[in-house]
């Protein structure tokens, strides 16, 4: 196109001159009539081609002087009239043309000047490399205007103007510094983003070297950089490549920097645009990543175990695994991730792996943590307990991804807890064999009771003991004493001495047992240990052979006095008879009937004492105690009358016999009842039970009498112990009681509160 | 022989020994009433010597009393080898009773006895002991 053009113009060059003096030897030749001085027209339409605007005009001008020369020059004629007008008129459309050209001219220049811009401007857009477009367009007319300014070009047209205010409001409001140099590295525009990045006002920093902008120990590079960058083809590129870019502010600060620099050639000066921005935060962000990857890598590193990342497969074939697998299987990281020899499935012990897979596949199907102990073989062929942890990783879609666990050595801890359980499993032992009932109580409570103790409180299962008061299980009158012993404990006293205290097992059966206690403290407080011995076996023993001394005395007095008093009673019954034989008068008969009966009372008596004292062994034979009850009560009808005493009785119907001789039984009830009507001299009540219990019956004599003394109680049993007065009790009455109650297999307890009254409390062996 | 003859032709006799007073004194009374001829003795050598003069028809002794005790019956038995020996024996127990009888008693009785019962024994024996037999 623009070789046509050239041709063109070279062409126009020659052709206007020779043409016109072509037309005007033409014109002198032909007559006046004709007009060919309009061919003037042709020469004037190819200035159009010529550069310059004004050339139309000019030429115009020649031609309308040659036209007129032209008329001048020839003969005048006839026709002169004429040809001036025909010369006028051509003279008038030449002008016309001219001008018409002239003005087009002036429309084509204006034209190709605008096309010029836009295409300078499309040339500058496809130099500039975008971080962003609107940064771009402020970078390449801030280029222009800084240019302009420097080269002092003023005549920025209108448009250019407008958006040369708007650009400059782009990059004042720039997020990032905008720097300009010119070729000796001095600022020739600075925006207010880097105003505050480096704390320099733009009025401070315009025609100072870049440099200052830089660290000392960069700046040569800097520029060995900039100069390179500025004789490359390229118009653009991001900068730090090569290494960190830092900054330098005012106060001396040194900061990261990211940059990218563009350079443009204004008149053959080159300038570099800048665009910076602080990367301080980003930087910290980066580092703080990269210090938490560290300390990730390190903890995972340090880890007793390894972590992995499998898939949900069979083989547990693992993407990811730590070091700490080697430590633990033998087996290297190499081995199981990139050579494949071995797999996490086939270390496992084969008589875990279907369990753990089934663990971890409910466990994932429930989209729960799973967590499991197992067994592996590791390379060496040893065999470790292992404790895993893990969780399913689900991708967005729902899908289990993978696992992601955690494995450790428990070997020891196993070993431990083995070790442990061995020695649990030898004191829980030592424990229940100990021939010594064992209680651990806590507040007041059961918490602990070893078999024998379970045993001695008559129980079958430790529950039944559990959690109960401890006072349930001792007896009401060692209460207060117990209370003591435990409020020492608790009071920090190490332990209490070994006492004799009397339990009651839930059968309500009292046991003698020797108590000793001592004070522990656990995790949950202190708590007692009670230590329990049942001595009633022990006491039984004791008693029996203190008994059988007292029997053997006994024995020897009720044989001796048996005899004095044989004699006398002989000798009251005789008489008595004897007058019996002789009186008619009925008063005297009955009185003397009496005597017989009193007598034989006695002997009866006697005879009970020296059996029980001479220990003849009881005839027991199914008896039914409401009989005995019954008739010593008829036989103390009159006693009881004269004495005011009222009976109350309350004997369970139909009540289970009792295997029993009945001989000792009445002389049982005979011994009590005399007890009762003694302890009521003034009258009282007298109560008379008799009621089932389990395997036993229970006969209890209660008087409202006045009671009997707490140290005297203890003695009741004794022989020969009397509160008597002298000759009226023989001090054996209760103890022959207990003695035939013992032989019975069975108890006999006494209750007593002073000018309240007494009660015995027997318990007898049912007879089946 | 002639002696049972004797006895039972004329009035039995009846020896009573016992050291307490009045129990001997009670037997005298009973037994007086009845018609045997009594005699008494205090302790066990007084009736050794009344069985050596003569041997009564029967024996109503006590045991426990001066000269009496365990060997008591067996010396007795060696001087009256025939008479029948009643035994009283204040609250004697099962063993005394079989030792006394073993020693050659007829009969054992705890004190107190009804003297009733003492009766019927002794003229149980008399009439169907060895003096029955020889007649």
């Amino acid at each position: 196109m623009k070789d046509v053009d050239c041709f063109v113009m070279r062409v126009v060059h020659w052709t206007i001159p020779l043409l016109t003096i072509g037309i005007f030897v033409v014109d002198l030749l032909t007559p006046v009539g004709i007009a060919v001085s309009i061919l003037y027209v042709v020469p004037l339409l190819l200035t159009v081609f010529r550069s310059k605007e004004q050339e139309s005009l000019y030429f115009c001008g020649l031609a309308t002087s040659l036209l007129w020369l032209g008329l001048f020059l020839k003969p005048p004629g006839s026709l002169l009239l004429y040809g001036v007008l025909n010369r006028t008129l051509g003279t008038l459309v030449l002008w016309i043309l001219a001008l018409g050209l002239t003005r087009f001219r002036r429309l084509q220049h204006e034209s190709v000047q605008a096309e010029r811009a836009l295409m300078s401007e499309r040339v500058e857009r496809a130099h500039a490399e975008g971080l962003m477009m609107e940064a771009q367009q402020a970078r390449y007319y801030a280029d222009r205007e800084a240019v302009r300014a420097v080269v002092g070009r003023k005549e920025a047209e209108e448009q250019l103007r407008v958006s040369q205010l708007r650009l400059q409001g782009i990059i004042e409001s720039a997020m990032d510094a905008i720097i300009t140099v010119d070729e000796d590295q001095k600022v020739v525009l600075f925006n207010r983003a880097a105003e505050q990045m480096f704390g320099y006002s733009t009025r401070e920093v315009i025609g100072q070297p870049l440099d200052r902008f830089l660290p000392a120990r960069y700046r040569e590079g800097h520029r060995h950089h900039m100069r390179g960058f500025g004789q490359s083809g390229a118009t653009s590129r991001k900068m730090g490549k090569l290494g960190m870019v830092m900054g330098l502010r005012l106060n001396g600060e040194e900061f990261p920097i990211e940059a990218s620099i563009s350079h443009i050639a204004v008149e053959h000066k080159k300038y570099y645009t800048v665009i910076l921005r602080d990367i301080t935060d980003r930087k910290r962000t980066e580092d703080a990543h990269q210090e938490s990857q560290r300390q990730l890598s390190t903890l995972i590193g340090n880890l007793p175990g390894f972590v992995y990342r499998c898939p949900n497969d069979r083989d547990w074939t693992f993407d990811y695994l730590s070091e700490g697998v080697s430590d633990l299987t033998g087996y290297t990281v190499r081995e199981y991730l990139v050579e494949r020899s071995t797999s996490y499935s086939d270390n496992t012990h084969p008589g875990d792996r279907e369990r753990v897979r089934q663990e971890i596949q409910e466990a994932v199907a429930q989209r729960r943590p799973y967590e499991t102990t197992y067994r592996i073989f590791t390379k060496l062929g040893e065999v470790k307990s292992v404790w895993e942890r893990g969780e399913g990783i689900y991708a967005t879609d729902g899908t289990l991804s993978y696992l992601e666990g955690f494995v450790t050595d428990i070997t020891e801890r196993k070993r431990a807890e083995h070790l442990l359980r061995q020695s649990e499993e030898r004191y829980r032992r030592l424990i229940a064999i100990s021939p010594y009932a064992i209680v651990v109580i806590r507040s007041d409570r059961i918490l602990f009771a070893n078999d024998q103790a379970i045993k001695l409180f008559g129980a079958v299962k430790a529950d039944e003991i559990l959690s109960r008061s401890v006072m349930d299980l001792f007896h009401p009158d060692y209460h207060p004493a117990i209370r003591e012993s435990i409020h020492e404990l608790v009071e920090g006293r190490p332990q209490v001495p070994m006492l004799e205290e009397k339990l009651v097992t839930l059968s309500g059966r009292s046991v003698d047992a020797e108590v000793s206690a001592a004070r522990f403290v656990d995790e949950e407080g202190p708590a007692i240990l009670v230590m329990l011995r049942d001595i009633s076996e022990r006491k039984r023993l004791q008693e029996q052979l203190r008994k059988t001394e007292r029997i053997a005395e006994l024995g020897t007095v009720a044989s001796g006095m048996a005899h004095e008093i044989g004699t006398p009673m002989n000798v009251i019954l005789g008489r008595a008879e004897y007058l019996m034989d002789r009186v008619t008068e009925e008063p005297i008969k009955k009185g003397l009937q009496t005597i017989i009966t009193q007598v034989e009372r006695i002997t009866r008596v006697m005879n009970q004492l020296l059996s029980f004292a001479r220990r003849k062994a009881p005839e027991r034979v199914a008896l039914d105690l409401k009989q005995v009850v019954e008739d010593s009560l008829e036989m103390f009808h009159e006693r009881l009358a004269r004495n005011q005493i009222q009976v109350e009785l309350r004997l369970a119907d139909p009540c289970p016999m009792v295997l029993a001789d009945a001989d000792q039984m009445s002389q049982v009830m005979i011994n009590l009842v005399m007890n009762a009507v003694h302890a009521m001299p003034e009258g009282g009540t007298l109560r008379v039970a008799l009621a089932p219990e389990p395997q036993m019956v229970r006969l209890t004599v209660a008087d409202t009498g006045h009671g009997v003394p707490r140290e005297v109680i203890k003695k009741i049993f004794d022989p020969f112990f009397t509160t008597k007065e002298f000759g009226k009790g023989t001090g054996l009455g209760l103890t022959v009681v207990k003695g035939i109650i013992e032989e019975h297999q069975g108890s006999i307890a006494v209750e007593s509160q002073e000018g309240m009254g007494t009660t015995f409390t027997i318990l007898l062996p049912k007879s089946e | 022989m002639r002696m049972a003859t004797v006895a039972k032709e004329k009035t039995a006799v009846l020896l009573i020994v016992e050291d307490d007073r009045e129990m001997r004194s009670l037997l005298c009374d009973e037994f007086c009433g009845m018609g045997y001829q009594l005699r008494e003795a205090r302790d066990g050598d007084e009736a050794f010597l009344s069985v050596l003069q003569s041997v009564p028809d029967a024996i109503l002794t006590d045991l426990r009393m001066p000269a009496g005790g365990d060997d008591y019956i067996g010396r007795l038995r060696t001087v009256a080898p025939r008479c029948p020996i009643i035994v009283i024996s204040a609250f004697g127990d099962a063993g005394l009773k079989a030792q006394v009888l073993k020693a050659g008693a007829n009969a054992y009785f705890d004190k107190p006895v009804h003297i009733a019962d003492l009766k019927n024994c002794v003229q149980q024996l008399l009439n169907h002991g060895p003096g029955a037999e020889s007649r």
